[in-house]
């Protein structure tokens, strides 16, 4: 079985751009919406071009881009992405005209680039790549599973370098009615959490470099389970890799500002060891959040260095060899990511 | 050799019926279910006919006995309905047993739903428990929760190849041993939305579709779910399974020509047959019977017809579609002809290709337009997506 690394990153998110030192520099978000800062997309996208990409694939294509050119790759044998809402603000747009026209005089542009694969689709355009492309739409973790099929189709040698991404964008009505249900917050005071948008993708590769940031070693995904079972769902997970609790330097934890599911970070907080850190006061919350974690916890392994910015308990390591990643979103689609030093 | 990955119950509703064994009767009687618009509501009811499943959203719901609070659009209650009669067939009686998953695949979501509320949700307090059903994967969720299953539950969108990636990724699963059996398919409701959308890029049909016809003027849209279960072979011997089939071979490729057209030379769809034959170890003259995707617009009827003539070159085969029982159902409709598939190679039959009459003349290709017994052992389906997702299966009789 070969080893799957992660030799490029590209990153947008609510913090400033930035190509490389994710983690310098980092600002709470303060907003109950927050929007992504965008690069100068000119740098790889035509002007023409542009005006017709919505924020999502503007945002896809530069940055699955930059974690292609980062890792110094000429070909991909796999475009794999996750996204929890997909091209919402063409969805929208397209609803909007449909009820406001009564079904009349509609024209289909905002129609074609609204279905859920229109990332993977325009970056397999832009890359002239006939390769195998898939688009994950599972909530929370949407982008854990276009992960673990990214590791499979390395591990099991059906593919050598493998484009990976999580992108979700802010799309104006769907927002508005998440904060009607509580799910985002509508004042500072009122339930929810902060949310925002954002694009991290991952140049996944077989082979290693001078570059390399981690080895990913593992992945897994469960839909449904209580805080009570969070311990074994995590124990279980590092038995199959022959690891145990004490054998992880850092936990990075996918807690937000929404204190009703701040029970299943408990075990992770628990510990009297391990450095745990959070990155969600920086990414904001979105269905592929987790994907700026994971860029986050590979420059941590990279650089050995965990900012203090972002833990929240005391212990500190002074060698990181093992971070395990933890995400949930609303209670639901959890996963587990477990990645390792180069 | 591996014959492939083991396939040991099924289970579907669509416009020609809500079992496995209704809508065999109806291949067998080559009853379409296509027809004027009943459950939908449109403005356009008038203008265009659909393959509809033949019970309201109330109907499923009184069907599937589900709580009053229960928050399923009719994506999830199609696919809910299909995936009980799939766990069924298979004779999965606990599914937390072995290592379960469920990877269903959905274009549209609770967007049915949505497209009724979208701006009056703050005016009807008792509905805003749909906002979240939108999102896509909620629907996988909902499903899982009413089975119990707690596992390894994703969702795929690529549009309509969706239900294809979704059971090519059961087989990997099973093969990299990360799971023992796997619910696959996917689910996909009529909406205004998405009959809009085709309408919009003027690809829909105001007649019975006419797939690999000469003068065919477009699709009919359609609505349904289809699931297959996957086990392992450690799980067939463990539990004495009937198989009812296997899938030897699939492949996934990008057109990479146009968000929503596919190239001339039909390159995404040459390249998934190619590789599934590979993956199978079969040659193309092995193939018995191809589901082609045939949607009938003249786009991927001239695209794929294209793609057959580079794989099977001068060679005879015999293909159809079956776009004109069911009409196109979108993310389902993989899955539902993984389901016609298997039911082609239980019964020894191809399955008509309704509604032809004249032979594309750049291709000359004429697909089977009757019922035809031959000896079939192995099944090759087509399934293009917008976005240039070109997926290709094989099915191997058991």
């Amino acid at each position: 079985m070969k080893k799957c690394y992660i030799n490029g990153i590209g990153v947008i998110s609510a913090q400033k751009f930035v190509e490389h030192s994710f983690t310098k520099d980092l600002k709470c978000v303060s907003e109950n919406l927050n929007f992504a800062q965008h690069p100068d997309y000119k740098e790889i996208i035509s002007a023409n071009q542009l005006r017709r990409m919505s924020s999502a694939v503007k945002m896809g294509i530069f940055s699955g881009l930059k974690a292609f050119q980062n890792a110094k790759i000429f070909d991909v044998d796999a475009i794999i992405i996750g996204t929890g809402l997909g091209c919402l603000s063409d969805s929208e747009k397209f609803l909007k005209n449909m009820i406001d026209n009564d079904e009349e005089f509609l024209t289909p542009t905002a129609f074609i680039q609204s279905t859920h694969n229109t990332v993977a689709a325009q970056i397999a355009l832009q890359l002239k790549s006939n390769a195998y492309n898939f688009t994950y739409v599972n909530g929370g973790n949407s982008f854990e599973s276009a992960l673990l099929d990214g590791l499979m189709q390395i591990q099991s040698e059906e593919s050598s370098n493998v484009l990976v991404g999580g992108i979700d964008e802010i799309a104006q009505r769907t927002h508005e009615l998440y904060q009607l249900i509580n799910v985002i917050k509508s004042t500072n005071n009122s339930v929810g959490a902060r949310f925002a948008e954002g694009s991290t993708f991952f140049a996944l590769s077989s082979e290693k470099n001078d570059d390399t940031f981690a080895e990913i070693l593992d992945v897994k995904i469960i839909n449904s389970i209580t805080p009570n079972e969070i311990e074994l769902f995590v124990t279980d997970f590092l038995k199959e890799n022959q690891l145990d609790i004490n054998s992880i330097d850092a936990f990075l934890i996918g807690k937000n500002d929404d204190e009703r599911f701040d029970s299943f970070y408990d075990f992770f907080l628990q510990n009297e060891k391990s450095t745990v850190g959070v990155y969600k006061a920086f990414s904001g919350e979105y269905e592929t959040a987790s994907a700026y974690g994971l860029a986050i916890a590979s420059e941590i392994l990279k650089t050995q260095n965990f900012p203090s910015i972002l833990k929240i308990n005391q212990n500190s390591g002074k060698e990181f060899n093992y971070i395990l990643l933890y995400n949930q979103f609303n209670g639901i689609n959890h996963s587990l990511v477990l990645i390792k030093k180069c | 050799m591996s014959r492939g990955v083991a396939i040991t119950g099924m289970g579907i509703i669509s416009a020609i019926g809500n079992s496995v064994e209704e809508n065999r009767l109806s291949l067998l009687q080559n009853q379409s279910g296509i027809d004027k618009i009943k459950y939908l509501e449109t403005v356009h009811q008038s203008k265009f006919l659909l393959g509809e499943v033949k019970k309201s959203t109330d109907e499923l719901i009184d069907f599937l006995q589900l709580s009053s609070e229960n928050h399923f659009t009719r994506t999830g209650l199609l696919g809910l309905y299909a995936v009980k009669e799939a766990i069924e067939n298979a004779a999965i009686f606990d599914v937390n047993e072995e290592k379960t998953g469920l990877i269903s695949s959905t274009s549209v979501g609770g967007m049915d739903f949505t497209e009724k509320y979208f701006f009056d949700y703050e005016n009807f307090p008792d509905k805003q428990k749909y906002i979240i059903s939108h999102e896509a994967g909620d629907s996988t969720n909902l499903i899982a929760n009413e089975i119990g299953l707690k596992g390894f539950v994703t969702t795929i969108s690529t549009a309509c190849s969706s239900a294809a990636n979704a059971i090519m990724l059961g087989a990997r699963m099973i093969k990299s041993g990360r799971l023992d059996r796997v619910i696959v398919g996917g689910t996909d409701a009529l909406s205004k939305f998405t009959l809009n959308g085709f309408n919009s890029l003027m690809i829909l049909s105001d007649e019975l579709n006419q797939p690999f016809d000469e003068n065919r003027k477009g699709l009919n849209l359609g609505e349904a779910a289809a699931y297959l279960v996957l086990e392992s072979d450690e799980m067939v011997k463990k539990y004495d399974k009937k198989v009812l089939a296997y899938l030897s071979g699939y492949g996934n490729f990008n057109d990479a020509f146009h968000q929503t057209a596919s190239s001339e030379t039909g390159e995404g769809a040459y390249l998934a047959m190619k590789k599934s034959l590979e993956i199978s170890g079969l040659s193309a003259s092995e193939i018995d019977y191809v589901n082609a995707h045939g949607t009938a617009t003249p786009n991927n009827d001239a695209s794929e017809s294209a793609a057959l003539k580079r794989i099977f070159q001068d060679s005879f085969f015999d293909f159809s579609s079956t776009k004109p029982f069911t009409g196109h159902t979108l993310a389902a409709a993989a899955a539902v002809e993984a389901v016609f598939s298997i039911l082609a190679l239980e019964e020894q039959k191809v399955w008509a290709n309704l509604n032809f009459r004249k032979a594309i003349e750049t291709f000359g290709l004429i697909p089977q337009t009757n019922i035809k017994s031959k000896n079939i052992d192995h099944v090759l389906s087509n399934s293009f997506g917008f976005g240039g997702n070109c997926s290709t299966l094989i099915f191997s009789k058991a």
